[in-house]
């Protein structure tokens, strides 16, 4: 590609996570005293490092944990008061670390660990780890217990049926929402570490008996190609799982809500849980389920169709109002009828600045102010709407700068994009280009750019379902569920899978 | 590649030929000989496009190799493609600025689709095809609306005397018609990646690209009647002729038809000059030099589109005909070749 000379020239500059240098393995000491101050100087004065040495029999030994990675009371009910008061812990130092693990505690995960990496790593994510004097060997028990959020409605995904439950920050939890839901041992979540320094788990989740095997390797593969040294959010490995290449859409879905994390899963894709963020991944997604909702599913099916096509004016009407009213208005005034023209025009002319810079100026003052909405502290958020409402309502009409016809594109606007707020990031740029481009070139700009976009979108096929299915290319089966919901009696008759999606038998 | 994404970027190639070679270029000049010129150029079309896509596609070839004897095939195809360029680009920028955009912006847009042209070549053939299914779908249902909406404009009495041409001025309209049918050789590079051809499939579409080229001027010469001589672009008229309760004057919103039809047919010749500029020189992705090569094409027909009718029609179709006719053997070549082996 022409653009390749200033990549290579980008990339030099960076150096890859993977080229930093790697640590040599270093093996678990005999000497306590070794182990000990080992630790301390790899966690350096965290304070957090709890190091409380006793006596098993006669040997020296440690308790050693991460003071708030652990529950203090389940640590020392479980683990601390067996291991102290217990008679059976007798013979060699090596001895008593395998009759601690297998005799002693016997009910609590318990973790390998033979090498000093191991063990921070286990100390970091809230593992106990005993060791004692003389012995090689170490006992790591499970003892989670670090503050986390509760179960609660996902605020991004409100339904008006289904659970009132959403993801949460941690991955076990995610699990078991998961687990709960398809209780078959077909239901599969593999895991995985990624970045250097946070060691973030990514949990990946498929159903073995429908999921396509070449999709779960190519999502594996991509995962273990990303570089990273922190992962604090599914965000970050998006891009990872997506088409590459520029594109205002994403091939990856998000969800916040297990049971359609698990509905999506039941269609053979492939589900990706990221520990410490709430939002869920989901391979390979479709164009046409940004307009589903799970309601959809529990409504009856022409409820179900008046919403979907509700959500596709919705969005189309939130792309393309502002744009075509500035062509139209600007261009092509003969397709308006007479009054309507007459009342734009009026309104227009006391206004100091042209139609474009008009609608450019107010849908950022938009943005603008939704941005601020958003991370206002709730207590002056009503300031805000306030000054927001009477500002660019009022003062700015009875003024003069802004005519009123513009100000009900923009409420029209800004109503249909909440509708479908999966798209809100693509409908707020592509507004903004469109209203470029039909300022300049009209509604034949606009249908331009439209192609434009629309090749973009069918490009995009990160895993051999193109983003476009069932629509291009078309798929009669699939078409029961895309607009139309069909009822369940139709719709549980034949399980249709991600994979069938694939309109294309390419040589 | 999907056989109904094949044929739908193949009838909508041909669709914007009927804006395409009017009156302008000296060919079709009477509302007849587009009428009958037109649905005998399709069905010309089919018969030579289909064999040759079935061969393309059973035998699963590529118009050009790497060897050096067939470089020269490539060299032949561009000159081809290239020509095509400069004529279509001329007649759709003269389009855009007298019935479009006035003034510069319309270079601009024309400048504009082009670009967007060479995105689809890059994306490539499979994302070209899924774009056309949904802009073929968008154009018929159009195409529809407007008839409708124009219906009560339409005269059959515009139509009488049904045939006003000499069969020579037919005759030179339906080589023009053939000859600047590139989706006959373009469509070569893909038909050999798409699955294997039905016949339910081909009569669909082709009977659909059949319906497009004869109701279409049959339709333009029953609104305007003799007007539709003097017209430029009679066909696209069609659209100012329409209303929708108080609504009039829609040519702004069904000029989308036009210009995607021409936006497919640029993204597949320019696709198919890639295929060729790559085996010419030897090695994969020369965008760089494809965009070059474009835009100066590109520049020439912006030059050539307000002089365009002042070049003598024959010299016009000679000109198509002989690159035609040339590339014709050019996508000829590997089937016979093969058939050798």
């Amino acid at each position: 590609m022409m653009f390749d000379f200033l990549k290579k020239a980008i990339d030099k500059k960076y150096v890859s996570v993977n080229d930093m240098q790697e640590e040599p393995e270093v093996p678990i000491s005999c000497s306590l005293k070794e182990n000990m101050s080992y630790l301390k100087a790899k966690f350096g004065g965290s304070f957090d490092l709890l190091i409380r040495e006793v006596k098993i029999g006669e040997n020296d030994a440690a308790f050693i944990v991460c003071d708030g990675m652990c529950n203090n009371l389940f640590l020392s009910q479980s683990v601390i008061w067996p291991i102290l008061n217990s008679k059976k812990i007798v013979g060699t130092p090596e001895e008593k670390i395998e009759i601690i693990k297998k005799v002693v505690i016997t009910d609590i995960e318990k973790i390998q660990t033979d090498s000093m990496s191991k063990v921070i790593s286990a100390l970091t994510s809230g593992f106990i780890v005993v060791m004692i004097d003389g012995s090689a060997k170490v006992a790591t028990f499970g003892v989670q217990g670090y503050p986390m959020r509760g179960i609660d409605e996902p605020s991004t995904e409100v339904q008006e049926r289904g659970a009132r439950e959403g993801f949460v920050e941690n991955f076990k939890m995610n699990a078991s929402l998961v687990r709960r839901r398809l209780q078959t041992p077909d239901a599969r979540i593999e895991m995985m570490q990624m970045g250097k320094s946070s060691a973030t788990r990514v949990c990946i989740c498929y159903m073995n008996d429908r999921v396509d095997k070449r999709i779960l390797s190519d999502v594996k593969r991509r995962l273990n190609s990303a570089e990273f040294d922190t992962v604090f959010e599914s965000g970050y490995i998006q891009p990872y799982l997506d088409q590459k290449g520029l594109s205002f859409f994403s091939g990856v879905g998000v969800t916040e809500r297990p049971d359609v994390f698990c509905s999506k899963l039941t269609e053979g894709r492939i589900g990706i849980i990221v520990d410490g963020t709430p939002f869920a991944l989901i391979v390979p997604y479709l164009f046409i389920e940004n307009f589903h909702s799970f309601d959809d599913y529990a409504n009856r099916p022409y409820y179900a169709l008046f919403i979907r096509l509700l959500k596709i004016i919705s969005f189309f009407l939130s792309v393309f109002t502002p744009g075509i009213y500035v062509a139209v208005a600007t261009f092509s005034q003969e397709l308006l009828p007479k009054t309507l023209l007459f009342d734009i025009i009026s309104s227009h002319a006391k206004t100091p600045f042209p139609i474009l810079l008009e609608a450019v100026i107010i849908h950022i003052i938009f943005e603008v102010m939704r941005e601020a909405g958003l991370r206002l502290p709730k207590s002056i958020g009503h300031a805000a709407s306030i000054v927001g409402g009477l500002v660019i309502g009022e003062a700015a009409v009875s003024a003069g700068l802004i005519a009123p016809p513009m100000l009900i594109v923009v409420a029209l606007t800004a109503i249909t994009s909440f509708v479908v707020p999966n798209l809100y990031e693509p409908m707020a740029v592509l507004r903004l280009i469109f209203i470029f481009v039909g300022g300049i070139m009209g509604l034949y700009g606009i249908g331009v750019i439209c192609i434009l976009i629309l090749l973009n979108m069918c490009r995009i096929n990160p895993y051999g379902v193109p983003f476009m299915s069932p629509l291009s290319p078309f798929e009669t089966a699939a078409i029961r569920d895309t607009v139309l919901r069909l009822g369940w009696k139709q719709l549980s008759r034949r399980k249709m899978k991600i994979q069938d999606l694939n309109g294309e038998r390419c040589k | 590649m999907n056989l109904n994404h094949f044929l739908s970027v193949v009838v909508l190639s041909r669709l914007s030929s009927l804006l395409l070679f009017t009156p302008i270029t000296g060919f079709g000049v009477s509302a007849s000989d587009r009428i009958i010129g037109e649905g005998i150029a399709t069905i010309i079309v089919a018969l030579i496009s289909v064999p040759i896509y079935k061969a393309y596609q059973k035998r699963n070839l590529s118009p050009v190799s790497a060897s050096s004897k067939e470089k020269l095939l490539s060299v032949v195809l561009i000159v081809y493609f290239s020509l095509w360029l400069i004529l279509g680009g001329a007649v759709f920028s003269y389009f855009a600025s007298t019935q479009l955009l006035e003034g510069d912006i319309s270079q601009s847009f024309f400048i504009l689709t082009a670009i967007i042209a060479l995105y689809g070549a890059y994306v490539g053939a499979q994302a070209l095809g899924r774009c056309s299914l949904l802009l073929l779908t968008v154009s018929a249902a159009g195409t529809a609306v407007m008839l409708v909406l124009s219906m009560g404009n339409f005269t059959q009495y515009n139509l009488t005397p049904a045939l006003q041409s000499r069969p020579v001025s037919v005759a030179e309209y339906i080589a023009f018609s053939v000859a600047s049918s590139t989706e006959i050789i373009a469509g070569c590079f893909i038909a050999g990646k798409t699955e294997s051809f039905k016949g339910r499939n081909l009569r669909i579409w082709y009977g659909l690209s059949l319906v497009f080229s004869f109701v279409l001027p049959l339709f333009s010469a029953g609104l305007f009647g003799d007007l539709a001589n003097e017209l430029p672009f009679p066909v696209f008229k069609i659209t100012s002729a329409g209303n929708y309760i108080l609504f009039s004057r829609l040519d702004a919103v069904f000029s989308f038809i036009w210009i995607a039809a021409f936006c497919v047919k640029l993204t597949l010749i320019l696709y198919a000059a890639k295929e060729c500029l790559d085996k010419f020189i030897g090695r994969n992705n020369n965008w760089t030099v494809l965009f070059i090569s474009v835009m100066s094409l590109v520049l020439l027909s912006l030059f050539f589109a307000t002089r365009i009718s002042v070049i003598p029609d024959k010299i016009i179709l000679m000109i198509l005909l002989v690159s035609f006719l040339a590339a014709a053997a050019a996508i000829f070549w590997p089937i016979f070749r093969r058939k050798k082996a």
